[in-house]
Parts: C-alpha cells; structure tokens; sequence
C-alpha cells in the first residue's frame, strides 16, 4: 500500500469522530474493531519495512502550504516504527479496558480515546517540523479532555496544569522552529522548507544551536518530564482515569524523548555534545529523586507515577550517553517502560474499581485472596525493576554500558537508582500483596475477569519476549540508532555552552546568525 | 481652436471604471439609505424582513468584491485606491457584518431592542469600514473614519433604556471624538511638512528628503489615533466598558469589523505613506505589541464574564497582530510576504471572535445580563454542537492547531522572527501561554462541570448558522490555508504599487 502510513494516522481519527455520534455500545465496538484493525495495519510496517536501511522509508511528500515551504511529509525510521507499535498495541488494551470501568460518556471517552492515537501516529510519523507541530498539539486536546471529564476529584486542576506547562514549551518551540527555518530560507536563496531532511543538511551557526537546542529541549523536557519540570505528572496521573494514566505514561511521555532523538540532538548536534553533561546529570537527578519521593508514597497510583520520572530518567541518561549503546537502550527502555508501567496503571485501575481506593494501607495479603492478580502483578513488577529475563533489564543495562563509557561518576549514581527502584515496588508489592490479609473489605475481591486477562495478555507476553529474544527489537532500530550517533559524533563543540550563551559578543553572533 | 467647438465636458478620466470598483460600497450604502427611510413604513412585527435585505444587500456587495476583477488603480483623482489590498479587506468587513447580521436580530428582539435603525447604521458602519480600507488620501481616511465610529457611537447606546449601554455609548463617543481630533491634528502636521494628504505624495515627499519635528510630530500623532481605534496599550482604556455595556452582537461586530478596518488603514498608511521612517516607528510600536499582549492577557486572565474576557482578550490580539506591522522590512524593495500575516490574522479573528459572540447572544438572557462563565455550565450535555462550536472557537483564539488561528499565530510569530524581533516573538509565545489558561476555563465549566445555575440556551437558527459557518470556516482554513495565503500575500504586494 502507498499511503500506509496516511491511512494508519487518520484511520483511528475516522474511528473516533465516529464513536462521538455513536450509542455507548455501538461506539465501543467501533473503537474496538478501529483500534483491531489499526493495530493489524501497523504490524505489516514489520514486513514492509527494510530494517538494513538508515535513510526513512515508506515516505509520502506532499505540498501543503507551499508559498511557505511546508509540507505533508511523513516516513518511519527504525525509532519511530518501534514506537508506532507501542501505540498500536496500547491503544485496544485502553478501549478493552475502558468499558466496565468508564460510566458516563463512554462513547465520548472512546472518541477522544481514539483520536489521541491518531495525533500520536501523526507525532511519530511527522518528518516535516511544522506538520509535527501540528500534532504535537493536537496531542493535548484529546488528553485534556480525557483528565478533566473522566478524572478524579481535582482533575480540573491537574489538568489545566498539564495543558498550560505543555503549552508553554511548546510555543517557544515554535518560535525555535520558525528561527530554523529561517536560517534555512537564509542558506538556501530565500527557498522555504519545513522538511527535516532539509532542516538535517543546514550549517546552524554554533551560539544559534545553542538557544535552538535550548528551546526544543525545553519543550522535550518538559513532556518527558525531565527533574525538575516534573511537577505536572504526578497530578496528572493521580487525576487521570486508567485509560488516561496508560496512555499518559506509555506513550505521551515517550514522546519528549523521541523529540529528542528525531528533532533537538540531531539538528542540533554540537549544542547536543556541549549540553550533554548538564542533561546527564539533571538525568540522574531525576532518577534518585524520582525513586526516594516514590518511596514514601502512600499511594500505589502515585507510587507508580513518581517511579515514572526516575525511569524516564534513565531514557536520558542514555539518550545523552550519545553513543550507540547508551541510545539503543534508551529506545529499548522507552519500550519497556511504556508497557510496563502501561500494565501496572491497569492492574491499579483494575484494584480500584473493586475496591475505590489507591491507598497502600487499605491492601495487604491480597495474594491469597486473587491468586492470579498477584502473579500478573509480580511479574509487571519485575519488568518494571528490571529483572534480567525481561524487558526492562535490557533497556536499563545498555543504557548504564553506554552511560559508563561517557561518566562513571553519574553512572554510579544512576545506578543506586536501580536498587532504590527495586526497594520502593518491591516494598510496595509486600505491602500490598503479602502479610496478614487484615482489612476485611479484601477477603471477597474478585480475582482477574477473563476479560481483563484478555486485555492484559498482550503487554505480558510482550514484556517476556522482550526480555527473552531482544535480537529483532534491536536490529529493526540499529541503523537509524547508528545514524543519529554518528551525526553526534562528528560534532565537536569548541566552547562550553554557558559561556557563549551569555557572553555579549557571542550575543551578537547569535544575531548576525538568524539574520 | 475654433470660438465655436463647444467646451468640454468635464468627466474624468476613467470615471465609469471608478464607479464600477466602487459598487460594492454604493450598495452598502444605497440599502442603509433604503432601510432607513423603509423602516417608517414596517410594523415592528415585522421587522425581521431588515436582516434578510441587509443579508442580502451585503452578499450582494461581497460578490460584486471577489467577483468582478478589478485591475490596480488609484481612483476618484487618487482619493481612492483599488487593489488586492482593499479587495481582500472588504471581503473581511462584509463577513464581519454578514455574521453579526446573523446574530443580531433574535437577539436583540430578545433583549428588546427594536429598532429599524440598527440596520442601517450597520450598514454605515461597514460603508465607513469600506473607505477606510480602500482611502489612499488622509482626507477620506479621516472622513471614513468618522462615517464608521458614529455609526458604532450609536449602535452601542442602541439599547437606550439600559443605563450600562448609554454609558458605554457617551464614553465610546467622548473618547472617539478626541482621538479623531488628535489623528486630525496629525494631519494638519503632515499636510504642512509635506504639503500633500495623498499617500502617495506623502511617500515621495518622504523620499525626497522632507523630515523634521512637524513631520516627526505628525507621525506620531497619527499613529497614536489609530491605536486608540485599535485599542492598544496605553489606548485601550475605553475597550472593556465600551464592549461590556454594548449588546453583543454589536461588540463582536466592533470587535472584529472596526478593528479590522482600523488595521486595514493603519497598514496602509505606515506601508505607503510612512515606510520611509520605518527606523522611527517601529521601535515604540514593537514596545506597545509587547504591552498590548501582554497586559490584555493578564487581565483576561482574571475576568469572570465572558464579555468582558473577550473584551481584553480583544486587546491581547490586537497586540499579536501589531507585531506583523513592525516587522515590515524597508529596505527590501516591497513589503516582505510576511507582513500578509496581519490580514490573514484579522480574517481568522473574524471568524473566530464571532463565533464566540454566537454564542454570547445565545446565553445572553433577557436583560442580556446573563454572561457569566460559569452560566456554561453542563452546555455540552445539553447542547454539545453549541458546546463544541464554542470551545472549537476557543482553542482557535488559543491558536491550538488545527485552527485557523493556530495558522494566523504561525504566520505572525513568522513576520517577528523573520524580521529579527525574536525577542517579541518570545514575549508573544509567553503572554500565548497565559491566554491559553483563559480560553480553558470556559471550556471546562462547558465540558467538566455540571450544576450551578446553568443558563437555559435557546438556540435560534440564525446564531446557530453563524457558528456553524465561523467553525466550518475555522477548520477549513486551518488545514487548507494556503489559497487564502497567496490572497493575502497578494493584497500586501499590491500596496507598492
């Protein structure tokens, strides 16, 4: 098929627009069959993508607005067609999960639901920075929606929160993009273009990339979330509904790091070389934070939040270790903790509809009680604390290998990171699963229904297959993995930014450059 | 020569090709007229018969606009200029109206206005709108000027027994006045450096080396007249109470055809006739944008009326589209492309602000007191297209894509950066992120909150049909803008000449 990647991007948009006109029942067996067939499509991309090949493929290039050079680009490289699968596969767990739980407005629920995925196939899709905008964007309406009508008590609160710290990266993202591309417009006799693979080929000026890094990565960090732009995430996903907090941490987060990768490194590979200490160690901060304050929490759904950020963490570290091993991990890890901590917000979504409550003090000896939640738990548990054998301890292990070569110092420190998150879901998981079965509200809880089984089954297998055979997962990203790398490291940045950001003449530089 | 060859008969040249560029504006004009004297004869029942023949008299004119072409020409001896530039902004004014006409008469019936006037003095208002946008002379801007803000004097007192609508009107009026006098006294500096009130000749003048204090003088006081019309910081003081107390169809009719024109004049006269000390005006109005945006944000951000909000949100956009006029380049030997974003921007606002103000006379009650935001509450269970028209028109004004506005937004922020005033590009994105705060809040009161005492919204088919048409208009030119770019860029390029 030519337009492959069109029809998976606007097929879940149909889908959706038709659920809002939908009944409740009919509209969630359209988002089912929708999302099914989505789900299909993205899996012959495993087939018709050639994994050897570095370049983006199965590409489509169409003039939009073309007095000013913007297009309707899209293509997958190896990053992206990894994560397009995530988002597939997520998304008719989401809907499966979504009926018994959500009451009011299902088919609206549904709608949004579906039309958040169609936005995040466009994001991973978009190979034209304007067009990417677009969809990064429209990301938020969806997500908005989905916290402020079907979230908790102060889910108003958190979700304008969400809304306006997004928004505000994003609009001097914006003006960083506009900056690029009139740089463009400047090297190329006054031609506009939007495209990245244009964008890839400009000379930025070194003080230019600085403040253009700046920007992009201020927008990136913020969604991923960096420490200490975090705030809004723990709100978020405590207010959120299940289905919210699922696509939230698999695949909303995922995307300030593919940001990353595709658009802030790359373009800007020298201000990249030269941030790349302070971003490792904001990383790292992140990380032991992140597991310290998870810690102490007294709430499983906000547990699982906070042990978001640390392992979002670690995608950083690895992502400014800027060598292969340090990005395949990151790309392994943004993988693994997307399904991950995908499951654990269902298995938590799945304790509070029986029992209306998150709180870790209501729970204890559960194991008893349903037999088959506690092993499912564990083993999501496991993947989360990186267990070798499943798909976290690979992600983590490459991207500690690559960290190290790059700086044993906050290596050492990333990796007190792994047995404090050991420490914190391992308690977590005593206290809730094991010890005496006190709280007698516990003693007739309704083991996994078949129905949640079904909807659970495809992230398990997935987290042991990607534990066991990780050879297919990596091969698939390594070319484009390598492309990025080598851009990294043919650059090599003469001062350290903080000087040339604010020092007067490097000031004027910066003028005379986006002249 | 002969005694006996008769004299000549003093047609100007090219009078027959002038009258005909100028039709759509006689027809404005002609059916106020037509109206006014028609409204003595009609029982108030009937009043309804006024908003199909102005509908119809403006769709008249917007088709003789965009459909007879008509090739660049200065006209009526240079008073009058016809260009892509006039033509794309009439088009604006007559949409403008055509909206506010749909909105206006349930709402006024409503609210107990009936009055045959309104109208005709919308009508006079747009002819007034029309002069400003096709004026090559300061004369006839000044007199368009005056033609449109008497109109708008007495439509916003239209309500003539509600004690917050004479008020807006008297302050409307006593601060009008004083800024066309000031615009006027600019004039008259003008005219006595340059000795001419033509455009045209005050650019070649310009160009020949005339500069000095009264020029400088002139200048400015020009320029502060239309940034009072404009409402921008430090003129704005009137905007909030004259859009409050007004009724809202005629505040979103202000609000989107009486900026537009004021932009519309403004822009040409700091193109054509001004361009030449660009490197004095536009430091200070790179300042105003700034404080215009951002002061209009911040106190959106804390109203709890609707109107209101709108009102100073009004003022935020007027500070965005400042911005386009700064960054007009020149040296560069026409106006860069980019300056077209100020006409898109003003069309999408248009489009954006009225369907907003749909909504506003929908909720409006019948002391038309009823504007509050939280009245919202619950819309989206008990009327989800109206809701979703609204909040759509939100996340525009928000510049959220896939909006019209969001393209308007791209296309402003663009002309700055372009024009290497990154710094207001950045303070643009900012004072973006406030709005987006406000232009939330009625959406969640629409989508998340339910009680209160919600307002009971009678939607009429005419106001639904406005919104309909602002949303569909609205979602169209965000994914598909580029027609309507090259329009734009087109109108800008027209004005060198």
């Amino acid at each position: 098929m030519d337009h492959i990647l069109s029809i998976l991007t606007f097929l879940p948009l149909a889908v959706g627009l038709g659920c809002f006109v939908a009944p409740d029942k009919a509209a969630s067996g359209l988002a089912l069959v929708g999302s099914l067939v989505t789900l299909a499509l993205s899996w012959t991309l495993w087939g018709s993508y050639d994994p050897s090949g570095a370049e983006f493929q199965l590409t489509e290039t169409i003039p939009w607005i073309p007095d000013l050079g913007i297009h309707y680009a899209v293509g997958i490289d190896g990053i992206s067609l990894l994560l397009i699968l995530l988002t597939t596969v997520l998304t008719p767990v989401i809907i499966l999960s979504a009926t018994p739980a959500v009451h009011e407005r299902l088919n609206q629920y549904l709608g949004w639901m579906m039309v958040l995925e169609s936005a995040m196939i466009g994001t991973f899709v978009a190979l034209d920075t304007f067009l990417f905008y677009v969809f990064w964007e429209l990301m938020l309406i969806p997500m908005y929606f989905l916290i402020g009508i079907w979230g908790g008590e102060r889910r108003i609160y958190a979700t304008i929160k969400f809304f306006i710290y997004t928004m505000l990266g994003s609009l001097l993202m914006l003006v960083a993009v506009l900056g690029l591309y009139f740089i463009y417009a400047e090297q190329n006799n006054g031609q506009y273009s939007a495209l990245l693979v244009d964008l890839y080929k400009l000379d930025v000026p070194y003080n230019v990339q600085l403040w253009l890094f700046a920007a992009f990565a201020l927008a990136f960090a913020i969604k991923v979330p960096m420490w200490p732009l975090h705030t809004w995430l723990p709100d978020a996903h405590f207010e959120a509904p299940t289905g919210g907090s699922v696509v939230l941490a698999g695949v909303l987060l995922k995307m300030g790091t593919y940001g990353f990768v595709r658009y802030a490194m790359p373009l800007f590979p020298e201000a990249a070389v030269a941030f790349a200490p302070a971003m490792g160690a904001l990383a790292v901060i992140g990380i032991v934070y992140g597991a310290l304050v998870a810690m102490v929490q007294d709430d499983i759904k906000k547990l699982v939040a906070y042990s978001s950020v640390s392992h979002m963490g670690y995608v950083m570290l690895g992502l400014f270790a800027l060598n292969a091993q340090g990005v395949t991990g990151a790309v392994y890890q943004m993988l693994g903790h997307g399904l991950a901590t995908g499951a654990l917000f269902l298995l938590v979504g799945v304790l509070y509809e029986r029992r209306h409550t998150k709180a870790i003090a209501e729970y204890g000896g559960l194991a008893k009680v349903v037999p088959v939640f506690a092993f499912v738990f564990m083993l999501v548990t496991f993947a989360s604390v990186g267990l070798p054998g499943l798909n976290g301890f690979i992600g983590e292990f490459l991207i500690l290998l690559g960290s190290f070569e790059r700086s044993p110092v906050l290596t050492i420190f990333a990796a007190s990171g792994v047995i404090l998150g050991a420490i914190y879901m391992l308690w977590m998981f005593q206290r809730v699963m094991f010890g005496p079965l006190t709280n007698d509200k516990n003693k007739a809880l309704q083991d996994l229904t078949t129905r949640e089984l079904v909807y659970l089954s495809p992230i398990l297998v997935l987290i042991v297959l990607m534990g066991v055979f990780p050879q297919p997962f990596l091969e698939v990203m390594q070319p484009s993995v390598e492309r990025v790398v080598l851009r990294l490291a043919e650059a090599t940045p003469s001062v350290p930014p903080t000087a040339s950001l604010f020092d007067p003449s490097a000031a004027a530089a910066v003028e005379a450059g986006s002249r | 020569m002969s005694p006996l060859t008769p004299p000549p008969v003093l047609v100007p040249e090219g009078l027959s090709q002038d009258l005909a560029a100028f039709a759509p504006a006689f027809v404005i004009f002609g059916a106020a007229l037509i109206i006014l004297l028609w409204e003595a004869v009609v029982r108030p029942a009937d009043k309804r018969v006024f908003m199909g023949f102005s509908l119809t008299a403006i769709l008249v004119a917007l088709g003789l606009n965009v459909g007879v072409a008509v090739e660049d020409r200065l006209g009526f001896s240079g008073m009058v200029s016809f260009d892509a530039y006039s033509v794309f902004f009439n088009s604006v004014f007559l949409i403008s109206a055509a909206l506010s006409t749909l909105l206006s008469h349930d709402y006024l019936e409503r609210v107990g206005v009936r009055i045959g006037e309104y109208y005709s003095l919308v009508l006079f208002g747009l002819f007034g709108m029309m002069l400003l946008g096709m004026g090559a002379d300061l004369m006839l801007l000044f007199v368009g000027i005056e033609v449109m803000s008497i109109a708008f004097y007495c439509l916003s007192a239209i309500k003539r027994t509600d004690a917050r609508g004479i008020e807006s009107g008297f302050k409307y009026f006593i601060m009008g006045a004083f800024a066309s006098g000031i615009l006027l006294y600019g004039v008259s500096f003008v005219y006595g450096a340059t000795g001419t009130t033509s455009l045209q000749g005050i650019r070649a003048a310009i160009e020949g080396g005339v500069h000095g204090g009264m020029l400088g003088l002139g200048v400015a006081f020009i320029i502060a007249g239309f940034l009072f019309k404009i409402a921008a910081v430090p003129f704005h003081m009137w905007a909030p109470d004259v859009y409050e107390g007004a009724p809202a169809s005629v505040t979103g009719y202000m609000a989107t055809g009486v900026k537009a024109a004021s932009f519309a004049a403004f822009g040409r006269v700091l193109f054509v006739a001004f361009l030449g000390l660009k490197d004095d005006w536009a430091a200070p109005l790179m300042v105003i944008a700034a404080v215009t945006m951002l002061l209009g944000n911040l106190v959106a951000l804390v109203q709890d009326d609707l109107k209101r909000m709108l009102a100073y949100s009004s003022i935020a956009h007027a500070g965005y589209m400042l911005m386009a006029l700064v960054a007009v380049d020149a040296e560069s030997v026409g106006l860069n492309g980019q300056v077209s974003g100020l006409l898109f921007y003003l069309l999408a606002y248009t489009f954006m602000n009225l369907g907003a103000f749909a909504v506003l006379t929908l909720m409006a009650g019948d002391r038309d007191d009823l504007t509050s935001i939280k009245g919202l509450a619950g819309l989206s269970t008990r009327n989800p297209a109206v809701a979703a028209g609204l909040a759509l028109c939100l996340f525009s004004l928000a510049g959220i894509p896939p909006t019209m506005g969001f393209v308007g937004k791209f296309y402003l922020f663009a002309a700055a950066v372009r024009a290497d005033y990154v710094g207001l590009a950045v303070i643009a994105a900012l004072s973006g992120a406030i709005g987006v705060y406000y232009y939330l809040r009625p959406i969640v009161v629409m989508f998340m909150q339910e009680g209160g005492e919600p307002l009971s919204i009678r939607p009429t088919a005419a106001s639904v049909g406005a919104l309909a048409i602002a949303s569909a208009a609205i979602l169209y030119f965000g994914l598909f803008p580029s027609q309507l770019i090259e329009l734009c860029q087109a109108g800008v390029l027209s004005l060198v000449g």
